[in-house]
């Protein structure tokens, strides 16, 4: 479940974005609420800390700047925040992918390869996590989205459902196109490499 | 969908993220307050009157001073207002960017102001010539050329689709590091000391992060160290590049320490900016306290395409961490572009 801070009420939550709206206060306490969510959520995507902030920044501008287009949903403003995350990072990874080239390729691996890990025997894991962003990459954006906010975000099915603004049932038939069509990428990538 | 499937992303869902760390975070919060009071201040032009604009405005620039005091940041108290502003971007301390900003619009401390090549805007009493770039610091205009560099590859400067010489930004010169005559009141950064002059120990060198040399660019590395006159080919300094965030242009940009001299050298590298006139700034944020404000600009000229252009740059005694992020800019001043934060934190050593 995603973390929303010390007072997850929906209730309360629902009054702080009408509060929000003309009050920059409000707004904030949303912003503390729901930050460091949204930088995991950025930095377990692109593994790069300056990258995961500057879409955490952005996230959260755009929310302010669209805030009065909001319409309250089940689940709270938590899923909406993601769905912007979601399409900040895949419209970075997007233009990255159509022009960088070698050198700034490898620049990029070497940014990913910071990722630290506490022990020898996640070394596997270091090997698959540069490997998943590869091949997520090269994943159509909306199947970036849509595992990106099932499995990267802490949102429950439901709610990254409605983050993808498509029903849980079209969600799951998503999420799971999605994952073969990642699963191909990687065994392509592998045996490239 | 099966349990390997969800299992699938495991990996990176486990991934231990860090915190953002308390600095960036204020910095953020403290940048969507301005724009929330920015945000009430810019009149929709296009259905509102300008009668009916000015009382929001003037309401607004109240607020954005009652939420930089509120803040509680004693270097943002600083606030300037604008008027007559043309094709002028700022760029807020949060990144964030405004187009011309409306009359009595408030800078506050930290905001970078970008005058494109026909431009032109007020501040207070000081009115910036077109080109201009100065960056508000302690509720003064400042504009210090910290390192300046102009290097053009003979092969590239007249590129088909370029702007001709005369529609391009104005370009630094080399030797100018000191303040211009024409803003009486601008305070300028005292000019960058001369290679002899350095009594002082050099900078401890930076930690060695992984050095992939591939990663800089093959062709010739150009040292556009000003004071020496003439180019002179260096060592690759490449050290974590970072890539760009724009629409058809790659910028990288590299950090690296030259101990022996006390001197940061910032490589940068700008491809496929096939918009007119396009220009270099480059941006820099000295210590950790507002690790990503962008205290002071730099305005580097251009630099031909696929080259790698050196810019030198002091570490001033007691910097804790220095940050650069390079800006493309059109000829009308529009961010066509800009890298990612390079960081050099004395602090990792």
């Amino acid at each position: 479940m995603v973390d929303r801070g010390d007072d997850p009420d929906s209730f309360d939550e629902r009054q702080l974005v009408e509060r929000a709206r003309t009050d920059a206060d409000a707004f904030a306490e949303i912003y503390r609420r729901h930050v460091d969510a949204i930088h995991r959520f950025a930095f377990r995507r692109c593994g790069d800390r300056d990258l995961a902030e500057d879409v955490t920044a952005a996230t959260f501008e755009r929310a302010l700047a669209r805030l009065d287009r909001f319409r309250w949903r089940p689940g709270g403003i938590a899923p909406w925040l993601f769905r912007i995350a979601a399409n900040e990072l895949t419209d970075h990874h997007r233009r990255q992918g159509r022009r960088r080239g070698d050198r700034t390729r490898r620049a990029a691996d070497r940014l990913q390869d910071s990722v630290t890990f506490d022990d020898l025997d996640r070394v596997d894991d270091a090997d698959r996590v540069v490997l998943l962003r590869e091949a997520l990459d090269e994943l159509n954006p909306r199947y970036q989205r849509a595992l990106t906010l099932r499995h990267l975000s802490g949102l429950e099915h439901e709610e990254a459902a409605r983050a993808m603004g498509v029903t849980p049932s079209l969600m799951a038939v998503l999420v799971h196109r999605a994952t073969g069509s990642l699963r191909r990428t990687m065994r392509r990538l592998e045996e490239e490499s | 969908m099966t349990g390997d499937d969800d299992d699938l992303l495991g990996p990176l869902a486990r991934v231990d993220a860090p915190s953002l760390d308390p600095v960036s975070r204020e910095r953020i919060e403290s940048g969507l307050r301005v724009q929330f009071a920015a945000n009430r201040t810019r009149p929709d032009r296009a259905r509102l009157p300008r009668r009916f604009v000015v009382a929001p405005v003037l309401a607004v620039i109240l607020a954005v001073a009652t939420v930089v005091l509120l803040a509680g940041d004693e270097t943002s108290v600083a606030a300037l207002e604008v008027r007559d502003a043309q094709d002028v971007v700022v760029m807020l301390p949060s990144g964030e960017r405004v187009e011309d900003p409306a009359d009595g619009f408030t800078l506050i401390d930290g905001a970078v102001v970008i005058v494109g090549d026909r431009g032109t805007i007020t501040i207070d009493d000081v009115t910036l010539d077109p080109g201009a770039v100065v960056t508000v610091r302690d509720g003064q205009l400042v504009t210090d050329v910290v390192a300046t560099t102009t290097t053009r590859s003979p092969s590239t400067t007249a590129r088909p689709g370029d702007a001709p010489p005369e529609d391009r930004p104005p370009v630094t010169e080399p030797t100018d590091s000191h303040p211009t005559d024409r803003r009486p009141t601008v305070t300028d950064a005292p000019p960058a000391r001369d290679a002899d002059d350095r009594g002082e120990p050099p900078v401890d060198e930076l930690p060695d992060r992984p050095t992939d040399t591939s990663a800089a660019e093959p062709g010739p590395v150009v040292d556009a160290d000003t004071r020496s006159g003439a180019p002179t080919s260096v060592p690759d300094i490449a050290d974590r590049p970072s890539e760009a965030v724009g629409d058809g242009v790659d910028v990288a940009v590299a950090l690296r320490v030259d101990s022996r001299r006390g001197e940061i050298l910032v490589a940068w590298n700008v491809e496929g900016a096939d918009v007119p006139g396009w220009s270099v700034r480059v941006l820099r944020t000295i210590d950790g306290s507002a690790p990503e404000r962008p205290g002071q600009a730099v305005t580097v000229g251009q630099g031909p395409r696929g080259e790698v252009i050196e810019t030198r740059a002091e570490f001033p005694d007691g910097v804790v961490a220095v940050r650069y992020r390079v800006v493309v800019v059109d000829d009308r001043g529009g961010i066509v572009a800009r890298s990612g934060i390079q960081t050099l934190d004395a602090g990792d050593s």
